[in-house]
């Protein structure tokens, strides 16, 4: 103990004495109260054993831990039978979202097609289709969802352009290509989170490359990673004008929502915040075709990083032309011609 | 016309792309739904602010992660509803259609969960419990929904904790044969097959299963029926599977029998029920369960809810409250008290006089000696003390504070419950066997000391050191008087003060409670053969009570006295090397210092110089 010889050796041992009474009177409480609770009281089951949502709802998306969104869903609501996992990618820079106007499954409008928007939101940013542009292509880039900063293509989508337009020269040098595949195979299992293909990776990684089971285990790469193609990618595709930073109006929105928040929605200044949060946004926003197969395409894929067979796909996709059907009020139906003799 | 044109070139285009999707899709989802359904964040939010999901893991069909991986969408969803886009309202899906299943031998297979819905009617969760559990949890069942969803989900197949490559290595062995020569979807039959030679939940999920409805308090306060989860929560079987035990108990290895469907559980008052009171101890005997035990264990009260009142375990669990309050009370008392007086900085008047004896006579070859409060051989016996009570508190307070995080992370640290219990009954031993050899040692030297004194036994063992005598209870007074301020000196204690004998009582007390209890409970076969299976939750309270009184004085009393009290702080070397730091010495063990310097005139020569 502090030496007893100075002042301020016994301050210490004094003070140090009176933290030990009151370690020992809160320990006397805590354990005397746990004892009366434990034999006197009904026993608490614990909230893990409670928390399970009887319905997906909307608010939740709001907050900051939800399961399915931050985390995955042990387990889907009651109601809803199929897996839930993690079916939302958050983004705490969108400032559509974070300043409290709008959900992060935004559309509302007409109810057969909110779903198919709403899955475009996992992975562009509200003004890839709601802001005001010039005439001709949109320059875009990946804004990343963690940091809200630039950032290069989703790893996922090099990886599949690179084993896509590169195949000639992994074959000719895979030790070089080697390095290049494990890196990219491992930011996609970071954002990802998928088992299969943390294996495959793990595989490559042991294998010598060059080798019959590296070569294998890149073919088995190069089928599985297409599958993964679906939005998982911890960025969005953003407008990007020269020189602009991603999410730059994100305070405007904060504060315009602020201003907006206690006042009529008739009165002036409800409508001056409001088109400050709305400034460079259309009414209209942009259709579908113009990315998915119009003619000067909207959007350059392979310069965001998309193989060119996956951007082929998405310039030509049906699903955009079938919505335009549908947007003319006619009935689309998916054509049987695929299913075998038994479907399988 | 305009119309026709563009639906055929929509058809041709739809071809064109889907026949580029991957191959793994196609095999699965022939209907191609998945290409966007696939999609995370396919969800749209209604009009009442909830969300309709429509994401459906293609992992699920792609590595056949489930029993339906190999299902068509409209096996499920009425084909006619969803061929549309967008699809028309679609109704809800009834688990007990018909499917024709069309494995690779092409023969179809008409198949269906009616029998399971039949077996549902004769069960104490038939239809009717089913709509009131549903209504009561606020209707999360859509009228026509399948009641199946308010326990289960899409069903997995449960793999385990392996990684995807030990997961797989058995289906490499497979396709040795079924990769060509006899094709078969071999991952899908495989995990199918081994997938069910376990239950398809962990035992954890399960109790959540029941939980929603045995915990949900309209449904409890509707069907006038105890908290049963947390009930089971806080009994050794429910402890012990949250500390991730995969054998013991869950609600269905008891309320199902065995060779019994899930779906046909009755009610506990219904004969052939597994907890009838006439089948109880045949459920507990099962194979897998407590096959050795005696009739008696169907008596065990396996939900066990103290506060309820009324019972043995509640009689005796508020004794030991009681027991707790006048025990360590006294001693966290004396201790609060007596860093009280280190902080106010009072001493007895003769302390420093004291202290300065004590260091000459550590000085001194012969005063240190004679200063030895404990002999080698009685420090090895501490030191087995504290290996055994460390390794028991260590491995049984999880199991007390088993929904603690803490309490999850530590057995899993020792490699799992059966280890974490396999090192408390063994410590358990060592220690009972180290109190036996306490027994014996002291008896041995009461022995010399009987002969040495030619005292009867009752007067030698009753002059032993560690034994209380009634000068201790007027000390304790004293020493009460001199805490509260009422007297200026301390009592003087000799070689053992009053609360190190109150310790050494309660570590025999302890030994002996806690030992009986423990060994009847590993023993529990033996005892629910010759004693009545109440015992076992009887003797359960018991044990769980005075570890509790046990830690409570070891860890607070004990540990400060000798480790974190200013006057020995660090730590006390008395374990190391017997002796006691002077200060300490000189506050607590007055009559001893006098009987030693009584003994060695010399080393008190400096005396008037210090005094």
């Amino acid at each position: 103990m502090a030496s007893r010889g100075s002042t301020a050796g016994h301050v210490v041992v004094r003070l140090y004495a009176l933290a030990i009474a009151l370690v020992v009177a809160w320990a006397v409480y805590a354990s005397v109260t746990y004892l009366f609770r434990s034999v006197f009281r009904p026993i608490d089951v614990p909230q893990r054993f409670l928390d399970w949502p009887a319905r997906l709802d909307a608010d939740a998306l709001l907050q900051g831990d939800v399961a399915g969104v931050s985390r995955e869903a042990p387990r889907a609501p009651l109601g809803h039978y199929h897996g839930v996992e993690e079916w939302f990618q958050p983004d705490p820079h969108n400032g559509c979202t974070i300043a409290g106007c709008h959900l992060p499954l935004p559309h509302t409008k007409r109810k057969e097609l909110r779903a198919f928007a709403n899955f475009h939101a996992t992975f562009l940013t509200c003004q890839m289709c709601h802001a005001q542009r010039a005439a001709g292509p949109i320059q875009a880039r990946w804004a990343s969802t963690s940091t809200g900063r630039w950032t290069q293509a989703p790893a996922v989508l090099r990886l599949m352009r690179y084993l896509d337009v590169e195949a000639e020269q992994i074959r000719a040098a895979p030790t070089v290509a080697h390095q290049t595949v494990v890196s990219l195979l491992s930011e996609v299992v970071d954002v990802t989170r998928s088992a299969v293909l943390k294996y495959l990776m793990q595989r490559i990684d042991a294998a010598e490359a060059g080798s019959p089971l590296w070569r294998r285990t890149l073919a088995q790469i190069k089928e599985e990673v297409p599958a993964h193609v679906r939005g998982e990618y911890g960025a969005k595709l953003s407008p990007a004008d020269p020189g602009d930073e991603p999410r730059k109006l994100v305070p405007q929105m904060v504060e315009a929502e602020q201003a907006m928040r206690d006042v009529p929605k008739t009165s002036k200044p409800y409508e001056a915040a409001y088109q400050r949060a709305h400034a460079r946004i259309v009414a209209r926003p942009s259709g579908c075709i113009g990315c998915h197969g119009g003619e000067p395409p909207l959007l350059d894929f392979e310069s965001l990083g998309y193989s060119p067979a996956r951007a082929s796909y998405l310039r030509s996709t049906p699903i955009a032309k079938q919505i335009q059907h549908i947007q003319q009020g006619h009935e689309f139906y998916i054509p049987r011609i695929l299913e075998g003799e038994n479907g399988r | 016309m305009l119309v026709t044109t563009n639906k055929r070139c929509l058809t041709a285009l739809i071809v064109l792309v889907l026949s580029a999707v991957p191959d793994i899709a196609a095999a699965a989802d022939p209907e191609n739904c998945l290409s966007c359904h696939r999609y995370r964040g396919l969800a749209r939010v209604e009009d009442d602010a909830t969300i309709r999901l429509y994401y459906v893991n293609p992992e699920y069909y792609d590595k056949a992660l489930g029993p339906h991986a190999r299902l068509r969408c409209t096996d499920c969803h009425e084909s006619s509803e969803v061929s549309v886009i967008p699809h028309t309202t679609v109704s809800p899906v009834d688990c007990t259609r018909i499917c024709h299943l069309t494995p690779e031998t092409k023969t179809e297979i008409v198949f269906a969960h009616d029998r399971v819905a039949d077996m549902l009617t004769g069960s104490v969760h038939d239809e009717a419990v089913l709509d009131a559990s549903n209504e009561a949890l606020g209707s999360p069942l859509a009228p026509g929904q399948a009641r199946c969803l308010l326990c289960h989900d899409e069903p997995t197949f449960r793999r385990g904790s392996h990684t995807w490559a030990e997961q797989e290595a058995p289906i490499a062995r497979c396709n040795v044969c079924h990769g060509e020569e006899l094709p078969i979807d071999t991952r899908y039959y495989y995990w199918h097959v081994h997938a069910r030679s376990r239950p398809a939940r962990s035992r954890e999920s399960l109790v959540r299963v029941c939980a929603l409805c045995h915990s949900n308090p309209a449904i409890l306060d509707q069907a006038q029926l105890p908290d049963t989860t947390a009930s089971y929560l806080a009994s050794f079987h429910g402890k012990a599977m949250l500390l991730g035990s995969t054998s013991t108990a869950a609600c269905l290895d008891c309320h199902t029998g065995p060779m019994q469907n899930v779906h046909m559980m009755e009610s506990a008052e219904q004969p052939g029920s597994p907890t009838n009171p006439q089948q109880l101890a045949n459920t507990c005997r099962g194979p897998g369960c407590h096959p050795t035990a005696g009739h008696a264990v169907g008596s065990a009260a396996v939900h066990l809810e103290l506060a309820s009142g009324g019972g043995i375990e509640y009689f005796i669990a508020s004794m030991f409250i009681v027991l707790i309050v006048f025990t360590f009370g006294p001693s966290a008392l004396l201790t609060a008290l007596e860093m009280l007086q280190v902080v106010v900085g009072r001493h007895d008047p003769e302390h420093h006089r004291r202290r300065a004896l004590a260091e000459r006579l550590m000085a001194d070859v012969q005063g240190r000696e004679r200063l030895k409060r404990f002999t080698p051989h009685q420090r090895v016996q501490h030191w087995i003390l504290f290996a055994s009570f460390t390794a028991l508190v260590l491995t049984g307070f999880p199991l007390k504070f088993a929904d603690h995080n803490w309490a999850e992370w530590l057995v899993a640290q020792m490699g799992g419950l059966s280890i974490a219990r396999l090192i408390h009954r063994w410590a358990g031993m060592v220690l009972i066997v180290g109190c036996c050899y306490h027994i014996v040692y002291v008896g041995v030297h009461a022995r010399r000391q009987r002969r040495r004194t030619g005292k009867s036994w009752v007067d030698t063992i009753a002059d032993l050191p560690m034994v209380m005598r009634g000068e201790d209870w007027r000390d304790l007074i004293h020493l009460l008087g001199f805490l509260l301020f009422l007297r200026r000196t301390r009592p003087k204690a000799g070689r053992f003060s009053l609360e190190e004998k109150f310790e050494y009582f309660g570590v025999f007390w302890g030994i002996a409670l806690l030992g009986i209890t423990g060994v009847l409970m590993w023993a529990n076969a033996w005892t629910t053969r010759y004693l009545p299976g109440r015992v076992l939750t009887v003797i359960y309270v018991v044990h769980t009570f005075e570890a509790f009184l046990a830690l409570l004085h070891v860890g607070i009393v004990h540990l400060i006295s000798v480790i974190f009290a200013p006057s020995v702080f660090p730590i006390s070397p008395a374990m190391f090397t017997g002796m006691t730091p002077p200060e300490e010495m000189a506050e607590g063990h007055a009559a001893m210092l006098t009987e030693v310097s009584e003994a060695l005139p010399g080393a008190r020569a400096g005396e008037a110089n210090h005094g």
